[in-house]
């Protein structure tokens, strides 16, 4: 009379994407779930339909810099700038660059860190349904953003950082306003910290969550705040540095856990980490050109070869392997982003005995940017 | 009175309190967007909304038990108001609390819950069931700690009676329940948390997870039925507060304003909080609270 | 059914011995309220483990573990309102759980399965057992209009009447965890996906839905006039103690020292509300599309299969691992405490056998010269 209740019927098959508010964007995960308990899971991508590597195939160089921002919606910058670092190196732009033109790099490239740190954050509680500490930062974000627009033109994709240089000088009393942001973001944190760190519902779902073993960190070659929670003081920032990175006093953020709390904290370090750097830029920013005499970009070609640039995004190291084959096109790009190794083999791999309610929080702590997996 | 000018102004009644709820809930979102630092919403927002999905052109359905979960969700909130007196020594506002005491109205609450569980399960979603069980669960836990201070209450006065209870918190504030018997109040109303579902207790809907829970198929006038529903249940809960512990309302403005305190109480701690995981959920109502509720019976039982 | 035996059993041996005894103890701690406190510890305890059953002869059986625990609560009161109470609410569960085992006697009959993740959707080709089940489990769960809530109303009132308030709100509580594996055994049944080789099932045969449909129409009587059988069980229980407990203010008017409950009202309330909201529901609005089982919102890809849509194993796990402190570790316990013993008893007894045959030998003869013993001193 009993028949043994297969595997099939004991599980449940749960879509959470690509719609779903539980999801960290264009992106799907193919669960299956027993009890509460997530048994595998596999990552989709494919909602994108974009393919942003060939499409730069086909582009002048200046052409492809409107592609790249695409790649990470929120923190766009990076990628322009390891385009621009990319192109820069193979054309021999690089020694033409200015030293307030790399000053001014390295401020966007820092203004974005920022910006986007202070999104995730609220989203590490957003995704366990609290709607105020999110919408709080969300808001000082913007006041970030409005630094952005006033100096880029754009608040979202900026199109700023160019082979050379950067398109723009700092416009008059930037840095004056841009320190009013500050005291008002330094004043709202505390507030923000009250909900979040020292909240004890959060603690309770954090502390102890989506540990990530310290062996995988180099089997899967982990980067940024997830090696970073552990304990691991990495970052492209101090490793390899870049553009004037190693003019400024920083210390690299690390805590012990691993967890979901660990993670949310460094984010919340670094946060204060980017003001104390767009500070010292401030001060130590030099007058001059901001960008070399660039050529016609029409006629304009590169000669043949290869290089591999790095820099230092939120979600950890982000790398363009750039391909030139002294036409005026580029011949390939390829683009190593950390949420490839994080968002598909690393999550995949976490998913397995996972609560139900703790994916979400876990998709936004891993930092999940599905454009960069699907490039 | 006769039974048909009583069933009379219970309809009037009905038709308020479903208006009541509905712009409660559209202050709250108004509120919260404030503490969100958003604009949000205006206030009549939800009539908006109500008025979008009756209109709804297109309309889906499943089987026929698609059909009772409205109809238990919406009859067992109005159910629950016909049964408790809004307005002491007005019997056209005291309903038919006559025909029921503390316990009907206690079981009462759950006629909506399980109808509305077996109606949303029929749609074969599976956020359905999920929501569902974790809803069940929590139900449960917070019933520990509400039926210690129902108890309390009962056998303060020696008797379910809603009216006998009412009457004895007569004669001033000193006399209310809330401060007479503060650990059963204590116990009540984290209970009343669990009960209206907001943050940290907001398990069953849980976007994030399994959006949006059992009403996931549900839609046009399903939907606005299922909406009517929760407002009337909502005020119906908090009149039932109101009437245990806040020495119930003697005009309808007195019950406005107490009822508006005593929501307000699960959206103030709401603001702030994450959601707990269900069986977190279930251990928190059946630690801390509890403990309140038994002390609460112990005060009874010493006086 | 058979599990109500012994409670008539009990009620005769109580009434016989422990009322001259027992009844004028009350207040202190009795033999009696232990005997309470044990009854609602098997209510709460089999109820609980009930919930987490995948097979749904064992739940029924849990369940029906647990509610002879009221009835043992119920008797244990010692008052006139418990008697009457424990006495309706073994009538009333005889009837319901009677009900509720016919109808899975018919799904199992018809789809020779019994766990609830091998079937599920059988609405559509069952609507006969569908609502005995679910008059069934409304009577089980105690929701009003059904009988079932009488007897809960009766044994809250007998409890409060006694003061025994701790127990009142812990029967609340168990009751209330009843509506788990009511709604369970209703959802992963009935409800939901119903899968490829259920497709042609028919109804259970009709014996089968006479002897459920015998069982409803005492249930429906009940839900209306209560009275019908609690006069009876109040007549029996004047005997023993002499005074009624439940007083009747009007035709269907129950009311005791503690409260009021009108059976009729309530259920004229109801059918009311319910049909005065499905006349709204198909009247107004748009007329709606019936769509079929995988239809469904799925997050914008597509539902693979009704297997893998029904969600029915493991349907409480977030509750089993709340209860888990509960459950394992006392249960780990209490059988450690039992191996610990037998592997005391065992050691000791161990010690008799050295391995060295003559010692055996020795023992035989001793035992024999015992036997011999026995014997003769007879």
């Amino acid at each position: 009379m009993t028949t043994e209740t297969s595997e099939l019927r004991r599980r449940v098959q749960l879509w959470f994407g690509p719609q779903h508010p539980g999801i960290t964007g264009n992106m799907s995960v193919q669960a299956w779930l027993e009890g509460d308990t997530l048994t595998a899971g596999v990552t989709h991508v494919g909602y994108l339909h974009r393919g942003f590597e060939k499409l730069m195939e086909r582009r002048r160089f200046i052409q492809s810099f409107p592609i790249v921002c695409r790649i990470c919606v929120p923190e766009p910058d990076t990628n322009e700038y390891l385009l621009a670092a990319g192109l820069d190196e193979l054309s021999g732009l690089a020694a033409e660059v200015p030293q307030r033109g790399r000053w001014i790099r390295t401020l966007v490239l820092e203004m974005s860190r920022l910006q986007m740190n202070l999104m995730t954050l609220g989203g590490h509680i957003g995704a366990m349904a609290m709607g105020a500490a999110p919408n709080w930062l969300i808001a000082l974000r913007d006041l970030v953003l409005d630094r952005f627009e006033e100096l880029t033109g754009g608040r979202i994709y900026h199109m700023f950082i160019t082979y050379g240089g950067v398109r723009r000088d700092l416009p008059e009393g930037f840095a004056e306003r841009m320190e009013a942001n500050f005291r008002t973001i330094e004043e709202k944190l505390p507030l923000v910290d009250n909900v979040i760190f020292d909240s004890s519902v959060f603690r309770k779902r954090a502390i102890g969550v989506g540990v990530v073993p310290e062996e995988w960190v180099d089997e899967m070659s982990l980067s940024g705040p997830i090696v970073r929670a552990m304990g691991i003081p990495r970052d492209v920032r101090k490793d390899f540095p870049y553009e004037k990175y190693p003019e400024l006093d920083f210390e690299v953020v690390t805590t012990t856990g691993s967890d979901i709390y660990a993670r949310a904290w460094i984010r919340r370090q670094e946060i204060a980490q980017s003001m104390d750097l767009i500070r010292q830029i401030f001060r130590k920013m030099p007058e001059g050109p901001y960008c070399a005499k660039l050529p016609n970009m029409l006629t304009w070609t590169i000669p043949p070869g290869q290089t591999y640039v790095r820099a230092e995004a939120t979600r950890g190291e982000m790398g363009y392997y750039v391909v030139t084959d002294g036409s005026d096109k580029i011949r390939r790009v390829h683009v190593r982003a950390p949420s490839y190794v994080h968002g598909v083999a690393l999550l995949e791999r976490m998913i397995p005995g996972t609560n139900i309610a703790d994916l979400a929080p876990l998709m936004v702590s891993l930092q999940v940017c599905p454009p960069e997996m699907e490039r | 009175m006769p039974l048909g000018v009583k069933i009379a102004w219970s309809l009037v009644g009905v038709l308020v309190a479903i208006a009541y709820g509905l712009v409660i809930a559209g202050i709250i979102r108004k509120v919260m967007a404030r503490i969100q630092g958003r604009i949000g919403p205006p206030v009549w927002q939800q009539f908006i909304d109500l008025g979008k999905v009756i209109f709804q052109r297109t309309a889906t359905r499943h089987g026929w038990m698609f059909y009772l979960a409205p109809i238990f969700r919406a009859g067992g909130g109005i159910g629950l108001y016909l049964l408790v007196p809004v307005v002491i020594g007005v019997p056209a506002l005291s309903n038919f609390s006559f025909d029921g005491d503390l316990l009907l109205v206690m079981y009462f609450i759950f006629f909506g819950s399980l109808g509305m569980a077996l109606g949303a399960a029929d749609s074969g979603h599976p956020h359905s069931p999920i929501g569902i069980s974790r809803g069940l669960s929590q139900m449960t836990a917070y019933e520990l700690p509400f039926a210690l201070a129902m108890v309390a209450m009962a056998a303060e006065v020696h008797s379910f009676s809603i009216h006998d209870i009412i009457m004895v918190q007569q004669g001033g504030i000193l006399h209310w329940n809330i401060l007479t018997n503060p650990l059963a109040a204590i116990a009540a109303f984290i209970a009343f948390l669990g009960m209206n579902m907001y943050a940290p207790f907001n398990i069953v809907g849980a976007p994030q997870e399994i959006p949006v829970g059992p009403p996931t198929e549900y839609n046009s006038v399903f939907l606005s039925l299922m909406m009517s529903g929760r407002a009337i249940l909502a005020v119906a809960k908090i009149v039932l507060y109101m009437d245990l512990f806040l020495g119930g309302a003697h005009s309808i403005l007195e019950a406005f304003v107490k009822t508006f305190i005593i929501y307000f109480w699960s959206v103030f701690v709401g603001a702030v909080f994450p959601r707990f995981r269900t069986e977190q959920a279930v251990r928190f109502f059946l630690g801390w609270p509890t403990v309140a509720g038994i002390a609460g019976v112990l005060l009874v039982l010493i006086r | 059914m058979i599990s109500k035996l012994p409670i008539f059993g009990l009620a005769a041996v109580v009434a016989r011995i422990a009322v001259p005894t027992l009844a004028t103890a009350a207040g202190s701690l009795s033999a009696a309220h232990l005997l309470g406190w044990l009854g609602g510890l098997t209510a709460f305890g089999m109820t609980l483990l009930a919930v987490f059953q995948e097979d749904m002869k064992k739940l029924l059986a849990y369940s029906s573990v647990g509610q002879v625990g009221y009835v043992v609560l119920a008797m244990a009161l010692m008052t006139p309102l418990g008697w009457t109470a424990a006495l309706y609410y073994a009538v009333n569960h005889f009837l319901f759980k009677g009900l509720l085992f016919l109808a899975v006697a018919g799904v199992i009959y018809r789809t020779g399965v019994r766990t609830f993740a091998d079937v599920g959707g059988l609405i559509r080709r069952m609507p006969a057992s569908f609502i005995a089940v679910l008059i069934g489990i409304i009577a089980l769960a105690g929701v009003p209009p059904l009988s079932g809530f009488a007897g809960k109303w009766l044994l809250y009132e007998a409890l409060m009447d006694k003061g025994w308030l701790f127990l009142t709100a812990f029967m609340m509580f168990a009751s209330v965890i009843a509506f788990l594996y009511c709604f369970r055994l209703i959802h992963s049944i009935f409800l939901g996906q119903l899968k490829d080789e259920h497709r042609q099932v028919r109804e259970a045969p009709w014996p089968l839905l006479l002897a459920e449909l015998l069982m409803i129409v005492p249930i429906l009587v009940l839900s209306v006039r209560p009275r019908v059988l609690v006069e009876p069980l109040q007549h029996l229980v004047t005997g023993v103690f002499g005074v009624p407990g439940v007083r009747f203010a009007s035709a269907t008017t129950m009311t005791t020292s503690f409260g009021y409950f009108n059976a009729a009202a309530m259920m004229a309330m109801v059918v009311v509300l319910v049909v005065v909201l499905l006349v709204i529901l198909v009247t107004a609005g748009a007329k709606p599309t019936k769509v079929n089982q995988l239809d469904i919102v799925y997050s914008g890809e597509l539902p693979p299969s009704p297997e893998e849509v029904q969600y029915a194993w493991a349907f409480y796990r977030p509750y089993e691992k709340a209860f888990a402190p509960l459950l394992k570790a006392r249960v780990t316990a209490f059988w450690n405490g039992v191996v610990d013993v037998v592997e005391g008893i065992a050691d000791a007894g161990r010690r008799f056998y050295t391995g060295n045959a003559q010692t055996y030998v020795l023992y035989s003869v001793l035992f024999i010269l015992v036997l011999a013993a026995f014997g003769l001193a007879r």
